[in-house]
């Protein structure tokens, strides 16, 4: 009964989180749409920032759905992929902004690739005018999230036995790839690409730091006019956030329509000769360009003066780990801890009270992060309320509660119903069962989700920004601070304690269920 | 030391002006309302040592009166001030999200236009008496301050260079589009509107246009036309010669310096006269490095501390702005192991070895008889800014 009503309380609550979403619309309503898209189109930058802007998201799309494929295609039972899919999470957990620093002291102009060049005297630069570098670090990054998608559909399909046929039928891993995962796996990653397309298109952190400048994406543009004191700057940047809203339904009909524009192919009977894939050097390849990439934040943050074209520092100083900020940190742990155990406790209730039509739950995944965060911050206005840090809390909610959702439904669902049975005829109440059988058995994903949860609340920037008045500091919002600082140093520190935070609170979950039950087995 | 030279001002303030009793009973009435008062102080939080210095300045404030001041670390002084707008719009005229805010110009134009500050109050503060006021201290952009922002600091357009790899740096803009096309892709300014970059172009206006009489005034149509006439077409014939063939811009300034220091460019540019003696300490530029400005002089401005209007915590705003104009904290200010942001007080009406230390400059500092170029109407920035991305903003 009182589970019941709890239920229905966070119920309740979550509709208030999610009801901002309804705001989307408000351009429709209040805004001269025509005429401001006559305005924007007439302005010089607009056009090569579209440019930019499609060129980062469908590439970055394009390179995603390669490398996921490319790799799981080829590690999909080998040695090493029962490794390779339990250590995908690590990275997953990367913060896409420790990523997006380490690439840019990687490649920034005179920066460590064109250093390791140096007698070559070649060029390699970031921030390029179409966007291709940001399409390959977004691509990169994103593409661990799609291998976590395909591997966890390998996981309850058939088609792990429809590859091991084919193999057993002597088809080759390029072939089976080609003929059979890539099609019968696209419609069940529609959803994941969507999310992908949702972020590249809307991403301010990475683009801000790898995108292009002159001029910038157009996600980049609709913030500088949304912050623009003057008000018909603010309906241009509202106008073009709607835009971005519309170039995601296009994209998301584009998504949809992939599997038709691939067009079917069977396998011929024929078994090609070769069976190199080179599955294992790209991995390696990839790893060692994050293992580079944390070395040379690290490097940097420690470094006193550094200048082209010294392959290291000259001199060594701890000074820029001295200038770092407590109150960043620690903000970041409490928004992060307290937004994923909210998140939980929330889907928890929710899913108690009623498992199915729960799915609305996942729609912020789906939407571009800028429109959706102004929208926020006009209901932060209506409702009269200052900035604050449970303002903040909140607004991190809308993506935090989707993703631990995507990770409890099944979980849930997937409850073993014969104990549950059991439990019920012995007479054990509901909220006994809740509590001493539900809970325990669902403590890895729990914590998983408590993990993820917490990277997402971490990662928060525009709600961050833009809810918390500025007032609220985070290592998120504290790493672009310094990236327009531009003291590569204090950059590097930033990023890597951004980065560390990242990885010991997601280790620290991983390792939780041996900690709590180090003699259960089953239950790791 | 420092202590007799604020009680000594304080004794000046007193003598010389009309009412010396109630101001100073008025400014006892402020000093007991700002006690425990809480003051969210705006300002921008890119660069660590004016972090540490305003940190600083919080700290002290708080022992002396009670005042705790929260620094609130922003990147951009507009979206502020779009905030500050939005709370008036909203019915929000108490309470409001912004104590303090560190600002000029054109944001302070918009303030100030739009109503949306606390009535004037910079000449009430005991400090105000020793500023120097032969600076432009009492308008911003040519607009008059009318006691609604306190001065903080000076700041003179700076170009710096490095001996070893230029010779002689440029004496005017016609010399620096020769050195651009004898070194080609080695010159370079920010992106517009980056305010660095709208100050460069304002510099080359100046220049190009003999300083004329129509940018201290409101900017019209036709004299926009024909005032900028020349800086496009100087423009024109730079840009090809600059860094990536102005295809991409450096995002600000401190990516210019890191382009520098690592050989890519030969100059880079600031706003504060000092910071390439700064830069050289924190190991970001290297050892060296000098500062230059072209013959005619460079364009200098004041940056100011305003109070929003529906401040709740004025009184206090007012006690911190006026611990800012203190010798100590402009002396700490001024050192170049702190901040290194020129004074805005006059050396003549402080003690000898405060004013000494005032005077005193680093040599890779600007020359301090560098002419200052009183920055334009405000009302130029916009329309200049514009006019540059209709032309250039599409990076084609």
């Amino acid at each position: 009964m009182i589970l019941k009503l709890l239920g229905w309380v966070a119920l309740l609550v979550c509709i208030a989180i999610y009801a901002p979403i309804l705001g989307l619309v408000e351009p429709l309503l209040t805004l001269d749409l025509p005429l401001q898209y006559q305005q924007l189109f007439a302005l010089a930058e607009f056009y090569p920032a579209l440019l930019g802007t499609l060129v980062s998201t469908l590439g970055s799309l394009v390179l995603a759905l390669a490398l996921s494929y490319w790799l799981m295609g080829a590690l999909v039972f080998t040695q090493s992929y029962h490794r390779f899919t339990r250590q995908l999470p690590i990275l997953l957990a990367i913060p896409h902004l420790a990523f997006a620093v380490g690439l840019y002291l990687l490649l920034s102009p005179k920066g460590w690739l064109e250093r390791l060049l140096y007698p070559l005297d070649i060029g390699v630069w970031v921030q390029d005018s179409f966007g291709l570098s940001l399409a390959v670090a977004l691509g990169i990054k994103e593409s661990w999230f799609l291998c976590w998608m395909i591997w966890s559909q390998l996981q309850r399909s058939e088609l792990a036995d429809q590859f091991l046929v084919a193999q057993t039928l002597g088809y080759k891993r390029a072939q089976i790839i080609r003929t059979i995962l890539a099609l019968q796996l696209l419609p069940k990653l529609r959803w994941p690409l969507v999310a992908v397309a949702a972020y590249s298109l809307s991403s301010v952190e990475m683009a801000s730091i790898l995108g292009p400048t002159h001029p910038p994406t157009l996600a980049l543009l609709a913030w500088r006019w949304l912050l623009d004191p003057v008000v018909e700057q603010q309906q241009l940047g509202q106008a073009l956030s709607f835009l971005l809203l519309t170039m995601l339904l296009i994209l998301v009909l584009l998504i949809w329509s992939l599997p038709k524009l691939m067009g079917r192919q069977n396998p011929n009977g024929d078994r090609s000769k070769s069976n190199r894939v080179l599955g294992r050097p790209l991995l390696w390849s990839l790893l060692a360009l994050h293992l580079v990439l944390g070395l040379l934040v690290l490097l940097w943050s420690v470094a006193h003066s550094w200048f082209y074209p010294a392959l290291l520092p000259g001199d060594w100083s701890l000074r820029a780990w001295h200038s770092l900020a407590l109150e960043p940190l620690v903000n970041s742990l409490v928004l992060g801890v307290g937004a994923a155990l909210f998140a939980m406790v929330l889907v928890l209730l929710v899913l108690e009270l009623n498992p199915l039509f729960t799915a609305w739950l996942l729609l912020p995944l789906f939407l571009p992060v800028l429109p959706v965060v102004v929208s926020q911050y006009f209901s932060l206005l209506r409702l009269d309320l200052a900035p604050s840090g449970w303002v903040v809390l909140v607004s991190h909610l809308l993506w935090v509660v989707p993703y631990v959702y995507l990770v409890l439904k099944p979980a849930y669902l997937g409850l073993p119903e014969h104990h549950l049975l059991c439990a019920r005829s012995l007479g054990v109440r509901p909220l006994q069962l809740f509590f001493r059988l539900k809970l325990p058995l669902l403590l890895r994903p729990l914590s998983a989700a408590f993990a993820l949860g917490f990277s997402v609340s971490l990662a928060q920037y525009l709600p961050t920004v833009f809810l918390g008045g500025g007032r609220i500091e985070t290592l998120t919002t504290e790493t672009l601070t310094r990236f327009s600082g531009g003291d590569k140093r204090i950059l590097g520190a930033q990023a890597l304690l951004l980065l560390m935070v990242a990885l010991l609170v997601f280790g620290i979950a991983q390792r939780l269920p041996q900690m709590i039950y180090p003699n259960r087995k089953a239950m790791h | 030391m420092l202590k007799s030279a604020v009680v000594f001002g304080t004794l000046i303030t007193g003598h010389t002006l009309f009412a010396p009793q109630s101001l100073a009973d008025d400014w006892r009435q402020i000093e007991a309302q700002a006690r425990g008062q809480t003051v969210y102080f705006n300002a921008w939080g890119g660069s660590d040592v004016i972090n540490r210095y305003i940190e600083w300045a919080a700290e002290r404030v708080e022992q002396e009166s009670g005042v705790q001041v929260e620094l609130v670390k922003i990147t951009d002084a507009a979206a502020v001030v779009t905030r500050i707008a939005t709370e008036f719009e909203a019915g929000k005229l108490t309470d409001g999200s912004v104590d303090l805010l560190w600002v000029n110009g054109e944001n302070f134009k918009r303030l100030k236009q739009q109503g949306l500050l606390a009535d004037a109050w910079a000449r009430e503060l005991p400090n105000a008496a020793n500023v120097d006021y032969r600076l432009p201290v009492e308008t911003d952009f040519s607009i008059a301050t009318d006691g609604q922002e306190s001065p903080w600091g000076g700041a003179q357009l700076t170009l710096i260079y490095h001996p070893d790899r230029l010779e002689s740096p440029p004496k005017n803009a016609n010399e620096l589009l020769q050195l651009a096309r004898s070194n080609p892709g080695t010159i370079a300014y920010p992106r517009v509107p980056d305010f660095h970059a709208t100050s460069f172009l304002k510099q080359l206006l100046l220049e190009l246009s003999d300083e004329d009489a129509s940018l201290y005034e409101p900017v019209t149509e036709a004299n926009f036309e024909r005032v900028t006439a020349p800086l496009w077409d100087y423009l024109d014939q730079l840009h090809p010669h600059l860094w990536r063939e102005a295809k991409a811009f450096p995002q600000g300034i401190a990516q210019m310096h890191s382009l520098f220091a690592d050989g890519e460019l030969l100059m880079s540019l600031s706003f504060n006269p000092n910071d390439a003696a700064n830069l050289v300490r924190a190991g970001t530029l290297p050892g060296g490095v000098r500062s230059f400005g072209f013959e005619r002089g460079m364009l200098g401005n004041i940056h100011f501390v305003a109070i929003p209007g529906n401040s709740s915590s004025q009184a206090g705003a007012k006690v911190f702005a006026n611990f800012l104009l203190s010798a100590e904290a402009q002396l700490r200010k001024a050192d170049l192991d702190v901040w290194g942001d020129p004074s805005v007080l006059d050396p003549a009406k402080l003690p000898e070895p405060v004013a000494a230390r005032l005077l005193d400059r680093d040599e890779a500092a600007l020359p301090l008889a560098t002419r200052w170029l009183a920055e334009p109407h405000a009302s130029w920035v916009e329309p200049l800014e514009q006019a540059w991305l209709a032309r250039y903003g599409s990076g084609r």
